[in-house]
């Protein structure tokens, strides 16, 4: 209302990025013939034509509905593990930022310590618990490590945001200190949240891919970018398409949520600094 | 006005540190915001509080409404001592206090509505809800001048004059006994100010709130005010009736102040030498050893260096912490 709408290519751009992809993964098998799972030994790795736009895999499986579908994969790993970690990571950081003292102290070295773990080390660890990698356990790992980044970030702005004179004016009207974090700090942080959950996704992507790549996350025949790109990479110099699609894939995707991502950064931060 | 027998806000011995910021500040070294005051304010007063910026004026206040809690040192509100009063006791007697802030842009949630703002105070303390809610906040909205119409509206909508009428109105939402008006214009246009502090004066006589009035502007402050208490680096320096003050100021803090006041007529009378003091005599966070002042001071002698001045009644009702400036007025 009234507030001048900030132009942002950036976000545009993003934006269009990620809905292409959920359309695109959502509704890949009302277009195409094929089915992700069955095999042709007729058509292994065709090239890109009218009949496979994207060819097929070794398996001679359709490449475009199968990119389509790890898109879902994705997606999937990507906006959950995000939702937990920032369950978890929001109230870690709220409540480190608003108490301080000793308590933030502690909760900010465990998230040291957590932020200092190599991923691919606790990912390793993790499958190493359970028997066999599943999709299930890729979010036990980007849970575990996600959360850390959020809890700093959300410190932070809490930090800030406690010291404003509306929090101050809260507590002098007589609200409790949980009405003030859950009223008047909380909402404030949603903002820079929304950015950081963002970016959040394109990196839990990301960290899906390579261990899905490393064959740490989703197994075969699952369609994960990650472990198409895995079973790709032995043809890399004669059949390019088999690595190449899946790659383009991750590519625009992370693209397309970091561009989301600071696209609302741009977006939203005039009126957060303006202070209303 | 005197302060009457029975003071509704007072502290004693008020005193708030903090540790000192940055890496390069030996480990404990404090600074002092708030140095040891002493204040009552009357039931219905209002009472200023004046000097620089950074002198302690809006810890004063904040100290006075238990929104921190003082290093040491007391404060009792209607004889209740606030420190001993526990969160809940406090968050209780947040009915009878109120704060207005100086910047209605920072004051008021951003993601709040008028509506939300003002229903806050009125569910805690009055417990108000449904079709009373609703009528006290057109009733409140319309007392300070804004329609009944904007309770739906968000802070981004309204003009900075306007926001500080919801901060306003806030504040008076539960009618209380005090209130922190911490300079409570001094972030609007010149134009709007007159108006907000018209609102705050009408509002003060009529709900016969008691007000502590910071600021730096002394015109405003003679305006408005029954007492006035100037503060130099976290001390007071002196305490009058604003006519005395204005009339017969002691302390030569007082009188620089005073004398930096634009005048109408400029050509007519410049500064008295007496009180031209140097500018410019903040050296860091240390504090000299005797008079805070005394390194500014024009009339600073040998025997301004032997700790700081008490607070001494020259005159009834008119109380000044200076040696040298006891000496002359008492003469007058």
């Amino acid at each position: 209302m009234g507030r001048a709408r900030v132009r942002s290519w950036t976000f545009r751009i993003g934006l269009a990025l990620t809905i292409a992809l959920i359309i695109g993964a959502l509704c890949a098998d009302l277009f195409s013939p094929y089915d992700p799972y069955s095999v042709d030994m007729d058509a292994v790795m065709v090239p890109p034509s009218g009949v496979h736009l994207f060819g097929t895999d070794y398996l001679g499986r359709d490449l475009l509905l199968r990119v389509l579908h790890g898109g879902r994969i994705s997606l999937a790993i990507g906006v959950l593990a995000v939702l937990i970690s920032g369950l978890v990571g929001t109230t870690v950081g709220a409540i480190a930022g608003f108490a301080g003292g000793w308590l933030d102290e502690v909760l900010m070295r465990i998230t040291d310590i957590v932020l200092a773990f190599p991923t691919a080390l606790l990912a390793l660890a993790v499958m190493a618990v359970f028997e066999d990698p599943t999709v299930g356990k890729i979010f036990i790992v980007l849970g575990l490590v996600g959360w850390a980044n959020i809890a700093r970030l959300v410190r932070a702005e809490v930090m800030t945001i406690k010291e404003r004179d509306y929090v101050l004016a809260a507590r002098s009207v007589g609200v409790g200190p949980l009405g003030v974090v859950l009223r008047h700090v909380l909402p404030n942080t949603l903002g820079t949240l929304l950015v950081v959950l963002t970016l959040g996704v394109a990196s839990n992507i990301l960290t899906e891919a390579w261990l899905s790549f490393l064959g740490l996350g989703a197994q075969p025949p699952l369609p994960s970018w990650g472990a198409m790109i895995t079973e790709g990479q032995y043809f890399l110099t004669t059949r390019p398409w088999v690595c190449l699609f899946p790659g383009i894939a991750i590519l625009l995707t992370v693209l397309g949520f970091n561009m989301l991502g600071d696209g609302l950064r741009d977006v939203l931060d005039p009126r957060l600094r303006g202070g209303g | 006005m005197r302060a009457a027998a029975k003071p509704l806000v007072e502290c004693t011995g008020l005193m708030k540190t903090y540790a000192a910021g940055g890496f390069a500040a030996p480990r404990g070294t404090h600074v002092a915001a708030v140095g040891g005051i002493n204040l009552a304010v009357a039931p219905g007063e209002t009472l200023a509080l004046v000097g620089e910026s950074g002198c302690g004026k809006s810890t004063t206040g904040r100290l006075l409404l238990g929104l921190e809690p003082p290093s040491s040192g007391s404060v009792k509100f209607d004889w209740a001592d606030l420190q001993a009063l526990g969160e809940r006791g406090l968050r209780a007697l947040r009915k009878r206090m109120q704060i207005v802030f100086q910047d209605p842009y920072g004051s008021l949630n951003p993601r709040f509505s008028v509506r939300r703002t003002l229903a806050e105070p009125l569910r805690i303390h009055l417990k108000l809800s449904g079709s009373g809610l609703e009528k006290r906040i057109r009733e409140l909205l319309e007392s300070v001048g804004l329609e009944s119409a904007h309770a739906g509206r968000y802070p981004h909508e309204f003009s900075g004059g306007q926001r500080q009428r919801i901060a306003i109105a806030r504040a008076i939402s539960v009618e209380p006994d005090f209130v922190v008006a911490d300079e409570p214009v001094s972030a609007l246009d010149i134009s709007i100010q007159g108006q907000i502090l018209r609102l705050l004066m009408e509002l003060r006589r009529r709900l016969a709130m008691a007000m502590l009035f910071i600021s730096h502007d002394l015109a405003v402050v003679r305006q408005v005010s029954d007492r006035v208490a100037v503060m130099y680096r976290g001390r007071l320096v002196e305490l009058a009736a604003t006519e005395r003050i204005f009339e017969h100021p002691a302390h030569p803090y007082t009188r620089l102040l005073l004398e930096s006041v634009l005048r109408p007529e400029p050509w007519r009378g410049g500064p008295d030498a007496s009180v031209r003091a140097q500018t410019g005599g903040h050296a860091g966070l240390s504090m000299p050893a005797g008079c805070a002042f005394s390194a500014r001071c024009p009339l600073a002698g040998s025997n301004c260096l032997d700790g700081s001045p008490p607070l001494r009644e020259i005159y009834p009702g008119h109380y000044c912490a200076c040696r040298e400036a006891a000496a002359t007025t008492n003469s007058i």
